[in-house]
């Protein structure tokens, strides 16, 4: 078994596209993907049942079912409330300033990825829309992450926050570039290659750089500075940045069908 | 009825699979996930002997890599791995207190963490020299030590008697 691992990993590693086992991958996720719903579906019910039989354990029939009404009334409302948040917040991604005139397809996040090995979330679009592995993924705020597998229905895309996210960034109107990487969950972005003596403003929007071979079109606000020290000595400027994207409440993102000028 | 027995273990691997993937296991501690596949690993280790804990491991590492970019079977690797090394606690008997079962299990879902984080450090995919590592193993730990009594009823009903008692034999063994 260990063995089978080792050349497994291999194979993967070292064997290029023609060992990269995404359909072998992408068929497994095809096939936990709908005994993940039936599991939620199953665990839904279950919940509303115990929720149901405490309601029941009421003497006053009248007053549960007069709560009962304000319970649907609230929740309707709340579904109002989150129908509207989320017509906004599709309106929004058909009208994001920095997406221009790249292609795009709208997806719903459908789950986070838990998992320690790697930041990333799953969204309900696949190469049956379009999408390709290494697509810019945006929110209407900003750089939301990159494509890193993809299958028929679904693909997996990688956080800015994942520590092996690297970006080019703009530092603002001097022009000159960086790198921002991730450096894990709730953790700011770092920005390397920051010549010392660079001045940032609190809050100052650092966007993709869209140098030669950047797989992100340039303009694209990837976070806000946060801190900048400029150490006695050091060849660099020590700089970390917030993601703009908020991703506890990433609910639906753009991925952009863009492909860097000459690939 | 035997058949239907059998079918349990696998029912029970796919059955975490699944869980490792829904809310249960979305919803962070401290920037930190919680780890079932490390869990289930790690209890069938302690429970089914290091014969056991391999196939599992590296069955649930191929599953648990389906849903990763990272290089495949780099989790059934880590799986296996530490299934067999846990595993070996069948040679100092069977007959273990719930306390020392669990710590076994926590002591097993830390080293996954430890191996994982290193094979990424080899593949250049991952820093270990990080502090987010150690919150990770700890946090994991923590976790999968409180989940380890669950687990350990879950992992005993989905065994059959023959792979218990082959833990058994195997610890006979000279």
């Amino acid at each position: 078994m260990l063995l089978i691992s080792v050349t497994l990993m291999t194979l993967n590693f070292r064997g290029g596209s023609r060992f990269s086992f995404v359909s072998v991958k992408a068929d497994m996720r095809n096939v936990i993907a709908p005994l993940r719903s039936a599991l939620d579906a199953v665990v839904r019910p279950v919940s509303d049942v115990v929720s149901g039989a405490f309601n029941y354990s009421s003497l006053q029939t009248q007053d549960a079912r007069l709560r009962q009404e304000l319970h649907a009334l609230e929740s309707r409302s709340v579904q109002g409330k989150t129908a509207t948040q989320e017509l906004r917040t599709i309106l929004a991604l058909n009208k994001i300033p920095f997406v221009g005139s790249i292609p795009g397809v709208n997806a719903q996040v459908i789950s986070l990825t838990p998992t320690n090995v790697q930041l990333s979330f799953e969204i309900d679009k696949g190469s049956s829309s379009g999408i390709r592995l290494n697509d810019p993924v945006v929110d209407a705020s900003g750089l939301a992450g990159r494509v890193t597998a993809v299958a028929s229905q679904t693909s997996t895309v990688l956080m800015l926050t994942d520590p092996s996210f690297a970006v080019g960034v703009r530092l603002g109107p001097s022009g000159k570039a960086a790198l921002a990487t991730g450096e894990g969950e709730g953790s700011p972005l770092k920005v390397s290659l920051v010549t010392p003596g660079t001045r940032f403003t609190r809050n100052q929007v650092l966007t993709t750089s869209g140098l030669q071979g950047e797989i992100f079109p340039p303009g694209i606000p990837v976070g806000r500075v946060v801190s900048a020290s400029d150490q006695p000595g050091s060849l660099q400027e020590s700089v970390a940045m917030q993601p703009v994207v908020n991703y506890g409440a990433l609910q639906f993102v753009k991925v952009l069908l863009w492909s860097p000028p000459g690939s | 009825m035997n058949r239907l027995v059998s079918l349990r273990l696998p029912l029970v691997v796919v059955t975490f699979v699944v869980l490792a993937h829904t809310s249960f296991a979305a919803t962070p501690i401290d920037g930190v996930h919680v780890d079932l596949m490390a869990l289930l690993v790690s209890t069938v280790a302690v429970v089914g002997g290091r014969e056991l804990a391999v196939v599992v491991g590296f069955v649930a590492g191929l599953a648990a890599d389906a849903f990763l970019t990272t290089p495949f079977g780099l989790s059934s690797f880590a799986f296996a791995l530490v299934g067999y090394l846990l595993g070996e606690v069948e040679r100092f008997g069977r007959e273990r207190s719930l306390l020392i079962n669990s710590l076994l299990i926590a002591v097993g879902s830390a080293a996954i963490q430890v191996v994982l984080t290193i094979g990424l450090y080899l593949l250049g995919l991952g820093n270990p020299l990080q502090h987010r590592v150690l919150i990770e193993v700890g946090v994991v730990t923590g976790i999968n030590f409180v989940l380890s009594p669950v687990a350990l009823l879950i992992v005993r009903f989905a065994l059959p008697a023959s792979d218990l008692s082959l833990a058994s034999t195997n610890r006979r063994r000279p």
